[in-house]
């Protein structure tokens, strides 16, 4: 498990200072994470996201209204399945087809 | 007296108001998108304030590596179907769906992973373990949204 700890011993340290010092290191950890890129996650998820899932749009009345649209568009990735990957292919081809004849 | 939202466990970066900013209602990491695509939970939930948030958005697709939560929009989102209680999240029902029909569902975990956000969470007030049960799989992929994806 990975855990870091700073430890300051008895410094006095207002919630002002605390909190800021907390978001820095949140900060700092994120900003390594992020940096950190994983190739092979992007073609996957591609993959699955042919394969006919039918995620919702956002709800353009929603957005209209001024609502804060989220557009939940998750894609399941199912490690190691090839089975699902051979399914995927036709959809994807299928739509590049319709978008090209489109 | 305004209700509090449960969270939604598959936000998008801008899907939630900076903590710390007016209104700021608690956009937060829970997770890590590990390298093989599934997603590793934090313990704890990272907040996510206008600082950090602008410093994602100079990552192409913050989503693909980090697992964000916020309040849920409910019929600000696509995925909300109104219904006579109310209303649920149908998209974590087609992800169980989905997965339970590639017949690759993962083999179920002895207990619950740790969750940052389970008490609060939309999609276990929803379905509970069996929710847990798929969401590591979950990635927002924000190309869905984009004209010609």
């Amino acid at each position: 498990m990975a855990r870091f700890v700073v430890d300051l011993g008895n410094v006095k340290l207002s919630d002002e200072e605390h909190n800021g010092i907390a978001s820095a290191i949140h900060a700092a950890v994120i900003g390594h994470l992020a940096s950190s890129t994983n190739p092979g996650l992007h073609a996957a998820t591609k993959t699955l996201n042919h394969a006919g899932m039918g995620f919702a749009a956002p709800n353009p009345v929603a957005t209209r209204a001024g609502k804060a649209a989220v557009a939940q568009t998750a894609v399941a990735k199912v490690a190691a399945t090839r089975a699902v990957k051979a399914v995927a292919a036709k959809p994807a081809a299928t739509s590049r087809a319709a978008r090209k004849s489109g | 007296m305004n209700r509090t939202p449960p969270l939604c466990p598959s936000a998008t970066l801008d899907g939630g108001v900076p903590t710390g900013a007016a209104g700021g209602d608690g956009l937060r990491i829970i997770g890590l998108v590990a390298a093989d695509g599934t997603v590793s939970n934090l313990r704890t939930a990272l907040p996510v304030d206008a600082a950090m948030r602008a410093a994602l958005h100079s990552h192409a697709r913050p989503e693909q590596r980090f697992r964000f939560a916020a309040p849920c929009a409910e019929q600000g989102c696509g995925n909300w179907q109104a219904g006579d209680t109310g209303g649920h999240c149908a998209l974590v029902g087609r992800i169980r769906s989905h997965v339970a029909a590639s017949g690759a569902a993962p083999a179920a975990p002895p207990g619950l992973q740790p969750c940052a956000i389970r008490a609060s969470c939309r999609w276990w007030q929803q379905d509970g373990p069996a929710a847990c049960a798929v969401c590591t799989l979950v990635t927002y992929n924000a190309a869905d949204n984009a004209p010609g994806a």
